[in-house]
């Protein structure tokens, strides 16, 4: 169990990339932020500001450089495996097979966490009613909307029933529907008491659903805060407006509030 | 067609082209591994066939030749390998066992000849593998007098004809022939269903986010990809097995095209077939899943997939060499001991301990190919952010495209600079270095914005250090011998390329000027400001100083377009380079090697007398070493 609720802590994390010896790319320049349990974090950026180097870090995709990370209290670099079976990660492409039906999807995945026999089949009935995917449970997913693929995906994503949600840009590229239902789907697990952090760079999503937002730009998180005080450190009536002050004012971190 | 749909279709092929040429593994694939590995792996090939071939020491063997093929006959008699017997039935005497091999005129046309031998003794498959040796190098010369225009000995100016009789027993012949069809098949259907399945599970995954996926599961990397591997060993085993199997009932049904009989083969060969088809798809598995490992999108596997698929021909290729049999040497080469264990099984018993052995060596290198395959799946590049991937573009571009322009240039070196030569071949050469070297070169500089003075270092270096330069060519000279001299030890260079060097630096009798002119001044400059001026320019951005003068070095030896001359022009390649590197100016490099051309021409007999004797070889040695030490000096800050 994690002090105070804490789910994911980040502490002065670092990530170069290096591609030979006088090439590298510092994707984050020491961030730290914390998310707790019944909580959604938006990590807010332009592109290239490190949204996705940071969730691949926290998902245990990638190595940091220096600084520390903990999912759930275990440490991404030390102890992977535990991280992983205490987080669902939906990544920027939904990663489906195309060929396999969602309910084989859901399965499959559930087997790779270790689920099996009565469990497993009474946790996929779970989701696939809650994400109401009953019409198209049994169809292969390369002949499903793009809306139906990102139930599924969530689906993949929630089906170990993980008490961290980890979701990178979840909206884009899906139509007013299928966005409204991905919404729906982080609220709800917001209210089963699930820790979701999300990227993303639309601002009204931000501003609908996070209880927390970290502004992210060139690696360094400029500002922390609700939306409203992130508004008003920024003397701004938008997110937007806020959003661009602090980008353009390029400062260091500084907590609203 | 209008000029809108001609811009349009140029459009689409500048940035189509441009966008493919980007592709720098498909590049590496396709352009480098045909110039030095085909070369190299053929003449490894050549020479370990020749090994088993010709072993010192063995008696001359027999051949019988019809009395009425006089020129056939002496063209034998100049090989001491062979012992010439004047016949009137080389067919029958071929199979009573009296000759190794007979050779007779094929009815009233003199270029129609038969060859016939027996399979079943292997005296005889080899004393038929010298022979087409003799009689294609025959058919090379006659090429040569017809390019040449000279009157050949036969008169006629057709091409010749060899048909190969086999005289030996039906039945081995069958077992032969189905020993190299199936082999054959079998490989081929391997690498195309393999091939097929680990494009799909892995840079295809990769490309659909599904790896990605899977790596943020508690599974590990080793156990994903032995996952995937049995699949794609399941699928190529079960759709070789069933091609193969559909194959077989075609040849019992008599079904083959022409006057094919229907074939049904013995069940134990069949069995040993599937069974010997299970360490192969191993193998061909791991390797493929390996590789494909390592591409990041689907397309980049196909550019990865296919060269490798080619690659394991050559060894499959080597199984077909006469001689070769499954020993405990030839256990232990992947695919050559599947193939060699299928021959055996067909045509004799399998040896028990080398059958083992390829087992466990399949196995073992299996192994270590899946264990490779798990470490790339864990590598970082490929799953970095795509907003990293612009990163990398700007600097591999001054690579790939100096390796596609050398590339491009070396092809026209070995189509146009040929034919223009084997034309005329004064004109030709100077064509060669001044049309397809300085012009391109001068061409590309501008294109890619090089500014031909500082770029390509065109300043005067002081007259100390061209004398030293060209002092440098003398040790040059007699180091290059002495590498030829080593090279023959294990690459022998033919009588006939010698002979060609001879001629070409004649050139036809030109006087001495014209001759330095066109022989050591040209080369000197154009190749000079071709490889260590724009390329090494180029590739310097890219890679670094070293790695790209040893990459010019390569290019350099492979525009040679000789294998038998590729290991000394690429040490030349290096020695310049060097000198061009430190020399803070092309000038020393090309008047090394204006020098050192014009030491050849000169006097040819120099670099022998000097690298006769280790004491004097010692001190070229010696020389070079001091020479390229002050420019390093000099080129310090």
């Amino acid at each position: 169990m994690t002090e105070g609720g804490v789910r994911i802590l980040v502490s002065s994390l670092k990530k170069t990339f290096s591609r030979g010896s006088d090439n590298s790319i510092d994707a984050l320049k020491g961030i730290s932020f914390s998310c707790a349990q019944g909580e959604i974090y938006g990590l807010l950026g332009p592109n290239g500001a490190g949204k996705t180097t940071t969730l691949r870090i926290l998902a245990t995709l990638l190595r940091p450089s220096s600084g520390c990370a903990t999912v759930n209290g275990f440490d991404v670099t030390e102890q992977p495996v535990p991280v992983r079976r205490s987080l669902g990660f939906l990544s920027g492409t939904t990663g489906l097979y195309p060929r396999l039906t969602a309910r084989e999807t859901l399965e499959f995945f559930g087997r790779l966490f270790g689920m099996r026999g009565e469990g497993l089949t009474q946790r996929i009935e779970e989701v696939v009613q809650w994400l109401e995917m009953e019409s198209f449970a049994h169809v292969p997913c390369e002949k499903l909307s793009t809306g139906m693929k990102q139930r599924v995906s969530i689906g993949r994503t929630v089906i170990h029933d993980p008490d961290v949600l980890i979701l990178d840009e979840p909206t884009t590229g899906l139509d007013v529907l299928a966005a409204a239902g991905t919404r729906d789907f982080i609220r709800s697990a917001r209210s089963r008491g699930k820790c979701v952090l999300m990227s993303t760079h639309v601002m009204s999503e931000a501003e609908a659903l996070c209880d927390r937002i970290g502004i992210l730009h060139e690696g360094r998180l400029l500002a922390e805060g609700s939306v409203q005080e992130l508004k008003e450190t920024a003397g701004a009536d938008l997110l937007e407006d806020a959003f661009l002050t602090y980008i353009r004012g390029r400062g260091g971190k500084e907590t609203a509030g | 067609m209008r000029s809108a749909a001609w811009r349009g279709i140029w459009t689409v092929f500048r940035y189509e082209f441009r966008s493919l040429g980007r592709d720098r593994k498909s590049l590496v694939f396709f352009f480098l591994v045909p110039v030095f590995l085909y070369p190299l792996g053929f003449s490894l090939l050549r020479w370990a066939s020749r090994k088993a071939e010709f072993p010192a020491g063995e008696a001359p063997l027999k051949i019988g030749i019809q009395a009425n093929a006089p020129e056939l006959r002496e063209l034998f008699l100049a090989d001491d390998r062979f012992e010439v017997k004047e016949t009137d039935h080389p067919r029958e005497e071929t199979k009573a066992g009296d000759v190794d091999a007979g050779l007779e005129r094929k009815g009233k046309d003199p270029l129609e000849l038969a060859l016939y031998f027996d399979a079943s003794r292997p005296s005889s498959l080899k004393a038929h593998d010298r022979a087409l040796r003799i009689l294609h190098g025959f058919r090379w010369s006659r090429a040569k007098e017809m390019l040449d225009g000279q009157d050949s000995p036969l008169g006629s100016k057709e091409w010749f004809r060899i048909e190969l009789s086999d005289v030996t027993h039906p039945d081995k012949t069958a077992r032969r022939l189905m020993a190299d069809w199936i082999s054959l098949a079998m490989v081929v259907l391997v690498l195309a269903t393999a091939g097929f399945a680990s494009l799909d599970l892995f840079p295809g995954q990769r490309e659909r986010g599904v790896t990605e996926t899977l790596l943020v599961h508690p599974i590990a990397p080793l156990c994903l990809v032995l996952g995937k591997w049995t699949v794609c060993l399941a699928f190529s085993y079960l759709g070789t097995a069933l091609n193969l199997s559909s194959l077989l009932v075609c040849a019992a049904l008599g079904l083959f095209p022409g006057k094919a009989q229907p074939l049904l083969l013995p069940a134990s060969r069949i069995a040993w077939t599937f069974l010997l088809l299970l360490p192969f798809c191993v193998l061909v598995n791991s390797i493929l899943v390996w590789a494909a490992s390592r591409a990041r999108t689907f397309r980049a596997g196909q550019g990865i997939i296919l060269p490798a698929c080619l690659l394991m021909l050559v060894p499959l290729y080597a199984a077909r060499l006469p001689g070769v049999t499954l020993n405990a040497f030839f256990s232990l080469v992947p695919v050559t001991n599947v193939a060699l264990a299928l021959k055996a099984a067909f045509l004799h018993e399998i040896p028990g301990l080398p059958l083992w052995l390829t087992f466990l060596s399949n196995a073992l290198f299996s192994f270590l190919f899946l264990l490779a395959a798990s470490k790339s799946l864990a590598v970082e590049p490929f799953l970095a952010a795509p907003e990293d991937a612009s990163f990398e573009g700007g600097i591999r571009s001054y690579a790939e495209g100096a390796f596609l322009f050398a590339g491009g240039i070396i092809l026209l070196h070995y189509f146009v600079g040929s034919w223009m030569q084997s034309r005329n071949l004064v004109l030709g050469l100077a064509l060669t270095f001044y049309g397809l070297l300085l012009l391109p070169g001068i061409l590309y500089a501008k294109r890619r914005g090089l500014r031909l003075k500082d770029a390509l270092r065109l300043r005067w270096p002081g007259l100390l250090d061209l004398l030293l330069a060209v002092g440098l060519s003398f040790p040059l000279a007699s180091l290059v011998h002495a590498l030829l001299k080593l090279q023959n030890l294990f690459l022998p260079m033919p009588g006939e390329l010698e002979e060609a060097f001879r001629k070409l630096v004649l050139l036809g009798n030109l006087s001495g000027g014209w001759r330095l002119f066109l022989l050591a001044v040209s080369p000197g400059l154009c190749e000079e400001f071709f490889f260590r001026g724009v390329l090494l320019s180029e590739l310097r951005r890219a890679q670094g100083p070293w790695r790209a003068v040893g990459w010019t070095s390569l290019l350099f030896g492979a525009a040679h377009l000789s294998v038998f001359r590729l290991f000394p022009t690429v040490a030349v390649g290096f020695y310049l380079g060097t000198i061009a590197l430190k020399g803070r100016s092309l000038l020393p490099a090309m008047a090394c090697h204006i020098s050192f051309n014009a030491l050849l021409l000169f006097f040819p007999e120099w670099p022998s007398t000097a690298a006769s004797r280790p004491p004097s070889l010692g001190l070229c040695f010696l020389g070079s070493v001091l020479g390229i030490a002050w420019f390093w000096r000099r080129s310090s800050p």
